[in-house]
């Protein structure tokens, strides 16, 4: 007779250990069909980041096309070395086993596609926002700036904080901006692809890279690019 | 009293301190020469009104002297243009916006811009005073002034530039509504109205180091000096109001005390009755200064 059986069912369950959240990325590689989709959407990231660092305050200009487009893209390749980087120190911690499928080659791929998918979606509301403001403005609705830098900015201003201080926080906030953007992204594509998920977890859902590590690289890859965007 | 007036002037001057023109002093000595259109006042001791000629008007208590601008006119960094315009219906409250452009000989590539409007109550503010600049004046970045008067998709609101400069006027005239004066529902492509004429979006690092062709947005402007004020007027006697004189407006030279030779300033002067926006005069007023 087993220890375990003896044990009861709410006990058990008490045992077992946390698991920090995963992204969930292994839907976008389980078939060729959505591999497929997938690739193709991938490069949606492009144009959502041109009309983004187009259209914030002190960003490039709208016929800055090269220049733009010449960012986006490198910031695609720093999500490919990212993710090397990523899927090597997890290696490190946790070495891959073949036997189960898991790979090295696997985590990365994995860590591409969560951090493509998770800068794509947190790049769509910010470019949403700006796409909304041009409206709101010829109905003389002034937002400065993407929804949640500018309601920082007056949440700032409404605690009673000086336009100079304010002035010169400005990366700050547009770098809490970016972990909003990044982990709202986060949990609104993990809800919808938890959702979405039809029977038992994959092979490669053990290859996924951690949810919260996601948002923390797009956070502050969000950031570097609106930066080098607004630079003088 | 005379004599104890340009004694203390005197006495200011040796000291080295640099006395303000006072707008109120200015306007009412225009005033009373039933003055009217564009003038220069210059400070008492400016060694530029050596070279005026007889037709100068000095007001040593006031510590300036006005002169209408000529051919060609001496620079002085303390120089202070006053416009008199035609006299408003009391029942109006008087908005102008200036806008100056000046060109140098020694300098160009003017890539900030002043702005001033004061602190002050207007009818559509009574009882609160204007957000404003500190000091009523600030620097902003040209792109930033593009970005907030552009047309279309290329508007981006700058929120220094939204609410320490534009403000609320009557609409209609002497009305109860209100609209901003960077309303574009009310004034539809706000860069015909505002916009710096030949100066164009300067391009970010980034897009230098990564734009593979020139382009001509490469290019720095043509002028050393931009300013753009509102002049807001709501008092019982003839309107008249003040303006900047030319400054250097790049970033490397801001405040400073530089030996710049400006040798042309371009003025356009709107009048802003509501969403009715009227230049005055014919065209921009162009004032030569000396070498």
């Amino acid at each position: 007779m087993s220890m375990g059986s003896d044990i009861p069912a709410r006990t058990r369950l008490s045992r077992r250990r946390f698991a920090w959240p995963r992204f969930p990325a292994r839907w976008a590689v389980e078939n060729t069909g959505t591999e497929s989709i997938f690739a193709r959407g991938l490069w949606l990231l492009v144009p959502l980041q041109y009309y983004v660092v187009t259209h914030i305050p002190h960003g490039l200009s709208g016929d800055d096309l090269i220049p733009a487009v010449t960012l986006s893209l490198m910031a695609v390749a720093v999500i490919f070395v990212l993710s090397c980087a990523a899927a090597w120190l997890a290696a490190i911690v946790k070495r891959p086993d073949p036997a189960l499928g898991d790979t090295l080659t696997g985590r990365v791929r994995m860590w591409v596609v969560a951090l493509m998918i998770c800068t794509a979606a947190a790049y769509l509301p910010a470019a949403l926002s700006l796409f909304g403001r041009q409206i709101a403005l010829a109905h003389d609705i002034v937002l400065y700036g993407d929804i949640v830098t500018d309601a920082l900015t007056r949440l700032l201003d409404g605690v009673g904080v000086d336009r100079e201080t304010i002035r010169a926080l400005a990366f700050w906030i547009q770098a809490v901006a970016s972990f909003v953007y990044a982990f709202t992204a986060v949990i609104a594509v993990t809800l919808v692809l938890r959702r979405s998920r039809r029977g038992p977890a994959g092979a490669a859902a053990g290859q996924e890279p951690g949810a919260i590590s996601v948002g923390l690289v797009v956070a502050c890859l969000m950031t570097a690019v609106n930066y080098a965007a607004t630079m003088d | 009293m005379r004599q104890a007036a340009i004694s203390t002037l005197l006495l200011l001057q040796l000291c080295g301190t640099a006395r303000a023109i006072d707008d109120a002093g200015v306007c009412g000595d225009l005033r009373n020469m039933g003055a009217s259109g564009l003038y220069l006042a210059y400070p008492f001791f400016s060694p530029a009104l050596a070279k005026l000629d007889a037709s100068k008007t000095c007001d040593a208590v006031g510590g300036f002297c006005l002169v209408k601008p000529g051919r060609l006119n001496p620079f002085d960094d303390g120089a202070r243009f006053y416009f008199v315009p035609a006299a408003i219906p009391r029942t109006e409250e008087g908005v102008w916006h200036i806008r100056t452009q000046t060109q140098a000989r020694n300098l160009d590539g003017a890539d900030q811009a002043y702005l001033a409007r004061g602190a002050i109550n207007t009818r559509c503010s009574p009882t609160q005073l204007l957000e404003s600049f500190p000091g009523g004046a600030s620097y902003v970045p040209v792109n930033d002034y593009i970005d907030h008067h552009a047309a279309g998709s290329d508007a981006r609101p700058i929120r220094e530039i939204g609410q320490q400069f534009h403000f609320e006027i009557q609409d209609p005239p002497g009305g109860p509504a209100c609209i901003r004066t960077d309303s574009r529902r009310a004034f539809g492509d706000l860069s015909r109205i505002y916009g710096f004429a030949d100066v164009a979006r300067r391009q970010k690092r980034l897009a230098r180091f990564l734009s593979f062709v020139g382009t001509a947005a490469a290019a720095p402007t043509p002028y050393a000096g931009l300013s753009s004020e509102f002049a807001y007027y709501d008092r019982p006697e003839p309107p008249c109001f003040g303006f900047a004189g030319p400054k250097p407006t790049r970033t490397e030279y801001l405040g400073e005390s530089i030996d710049w030779k400006p040798y042309l300033t371009t003025i356009w002067i709107k009048r802003l009755r509501g969403r009715e926006v009227t230049s005055v005069g014919p065209g921009p007023i162009s004032v030569s200064w000396a070498p």
